[in-house]
């Protein structure tokens, strides 16, 4: 009886097992090739970018470090990236603590603003930027670039803060203060000492999402500022140029290493 | 209240004493002029349903929230103005509130490093305060690493290592099931006979208060309803609210002159100061059934009343029957299991009360 009953439900589920692997599969694969091409790519030779290369060898890279085109909009990415990371978190910091910690009136409307920066599209963003930036002499400079970066990574920098906050209970630092400590010893030692992870991993997801941004530089760099996802897109407008297969690999693996760093502070406290 | 307490002379001295303490959230009066006296030594319970601002005392008390009105005295020492850290109590969380980044030896550290402690005192005591909870043998675990009970201990332990004039707890065994409750509570004890340090311990479980207390401030709607030993306030409630709330007693309504009770038609002589309109509470292990099938042979004067089963259930080593009386209003009736016939829902059945069972109250 029982043996009739389960024969048709195991059919169905183990062909919805086939036909789910088929589509992580697929998915998994159709995000992976192209970083996978890009890194077979840039151990390739010759004057062209094809696949199969003509030959293997590390031309791509040695051409990035000897050519000197790549290394100030590298350096320049660098700079602006940390800049950014700081002010994200000089901005992310305490409203996190009035989001989470205080009885403001109007916080959660600063919560939205935070979050408007996912919401608006990107370019539609960058545009009304440009508008208020050339009011305001800011295109094409750099602490203008930072700001605009700072705006966009505020989401993701909020979110990491807020969700680490919240699993900090306000108790601890009360039970700190009850047994003696100040409340800035309570705050240091307890509360900001449990948010420390949260804090650099936040500052490493800000740092990656300014590093990576191509859309604010192209509006609001004017002509001037060549940040390296920049130069790449600039590099490939009239002639591909068969280094930024390499270039594109470090800045992949670059990332992907910051980003495993940051979510495994996320991971640490637990 | 009549004063029956049994800690006098020498440990009469209050170390905690509440003057008038009162507090509003906006509109809301959450405390009304408490006065309360703890006295050195003592374990003191506030009991009260959610709401009743047991909670608002006790943080008050820790110095997390400001009084509205009223005097905060330790030791003769207005502390209504220090801070929290500088009050010397002891907290122990419903959360527990260990430090997650902290060993257990580090947790129980914390407040002696704050309080330079040297080295080898510090030392000393954290073994002492591991012992005393039993937990020698995980002091380098971290706190998430072990089980609800144990880290209730730890707290415990936390919160005593640097000897405050009083321990403060907030329904510290609130997130604990029930076996482990038991077995906690007796630990709680144990610790309080031990160090002798001043309990002020808030819980919204009677039996809790009952177990733990010497004396129980029983809190509703920001007043005390009642403030005594376990055994008065159980075997003598003074209000309805008491009675109901701490024993849960049957309350009924009465008249009184010259010593006779008017109840249901019927005069019971009784032993009370109070005359006019009264309240009579009857705790549900002191009344007795009478049923067709089990008709009950009750010796001298007994309120008898005239009810019908609605419901019967076992509480372990007792069965409680609830009943319905003639005019509507519920009874409740418990007794040993086995001690009387089987009864049914909807059988007509006698409620007897001896007037030995009976506490008259005014209100």
């Amino acid at each position: 009886m029982s043996e009739l009953m389960n024969r048709p439900a195991r059919v169905i589920d183990g062909a919805s097992r086939v036909l789910g692997g088929l589509l992580v599969t697929a998915a998994v694969a159709f995000l992976l090739l192209p970083a996978a091409l890009v890194l077979v790519l840039s151990f390739g030779t010759g004057n062209r970018v094809q696949f199969p290369p003509q030959g293997w060898g590390l031309d791509r890279y040695t051409e990035i470090f000897s050519s000197g085109n790549w290394g100030a909009p590298t350096l320049l990415s660098f700079e602006i990236a940390f800049y950014t990371a700081v002010g994200a978190l000089a901005v992310g910091l305490p409203l996190v603590f009035a989001l989470k910690r205080s009885l403001l009136p109007g916080r959660q409307f600063l919560e939205g603003l935070a979050f408007a920066p996912i919401v608006i599209p990107i370019s539609a963003y960058a545009v009304g930027m440009y508008a208020v930036f050339s009011q305001l002499d800011l295109i094409g400079t750099k602490h203008g670039i930072v700001i605009a970066h700072i705006a966009h990574a505020l989401p993701m920098v909020v979110i990491v803060l807020s969700t680490s906050l919240e699993q900090i209970k306000p108790e601890l630092e009360l039970a700190a203060m009850t047994m003696g400590a100040s409340r800035s010893r309570a705050w240091t030692g307890i509360t900001f000492r449990l948010l420390a992870p949260a804090v650099l991993s936040a500052f490493l997801f800000g740092f990656i999402s300014s590093f990576d941004e191509a859309v604010f530089i192209t509006f609001l760099g004017g002509a001037g500022l060549i940040t390296l996802p920049k130069y790449i897109f600039d590099s490939v407008q009239y002639a591909v140029d068969p280094a930024i297969t390499a270039m594109a690999t470090l800045l992949m693996l670059g990332v992907t290493f910051l980003m495993l760093l940051g979510t495994a502070l996320r991971k640490d406290k637990k | 209240m009549t004063d029956t307490h049994t800690t006098t002379g020498a440990d009469a001295v209050p170390s905690l004493r509440i003057r008038g303490l009162s507090k509003t959230f906006g509109e809301t009066e959450v405390l009304t002029s408490i006065d309360l006296d703890v006295k050195k030594g003592e374990f003191l319970t506030l009991l009260g349903p959610s709401g009743s601002g047991k909670t608002t005392l006790l943080r008050i008390i820790a110095g997390f929230e400001t009084a509205s009105g009223g005097e905060l005295l330790l030791d003769g020492t207005d502390i209504s103005v220090l801070k929290p850290s500088e009050r010397k109590l002891g907290m122990v969380f419903q959360n527990y509130a260990l430090f997650p980044h902290l060993t257990v030896a580090e947790n129980i550290a914390y407040g002696l490093k704050v309080r330079k402690y040297d080295r080898g005192a510090l030392r000393r005591r954290v073994d002492h305060m591991l012992e005393v909870v039993g937990l020698g043998h995980l002091a380098a675990r971290k706190p998430t690493q072990l089980s609800g009970g144990q880290q209730q201990r730890v707290a415990l332990a936390r919160a005593l290592a640097y000897e405050p004039e009083i321990l403060l707890m907030d329904e510290p065994l609130g997130a604990l099931d029930r076996s482990l409750r038991l077995q906690m509570e007796q630990e709680i004890k144990q610790v309080h006979r031990e160090t002798g340090t001043t309990v002020i311990y808030v819980t919204h479980d009677q039996e809790e208060a009952l177990v733990l207390s010497d004396r129980v401030a029983i809190m509703n709607q920001g007043v005390f309803a009642g403030l005594d030993t376990p055994m008065n306030l159980f075997t003598r409630p003074e209000n309805s609210f008491v009675a109901r709330f701490f024993s849960d007693s049957n309350v009924l309504d009465a008249t009184l002159a010259d010593g006779l009770l008017q109840i249901a038609g019927q005069e019971i002589p009784v032993e009370s100061p109070l005359h006019g309109d009264v309240k009579v509470a009857v705790r549900p292990a002191r009344a007795a059934l009478s049923t067709a099938a089990d008709p009950a042979t009750g010796e001298g004067p007994a309120l008898r009343l005239p009810a019908v089963v609605h419901e019967a259930h076992l509480l372990g080593e007792t069965e409680q029957i609830g009943l319905r009386r003639e005019d509507g209003t519920p009874f409740t009736v418990r007794r040993p299991v086995g001690s009387g016939g089987p009864v049914h829902e909807g059988d007509q059945a006698t409620i007897i009360v001896p007037p030995a069972g009976m506490t008259v109250m005014a209100d």
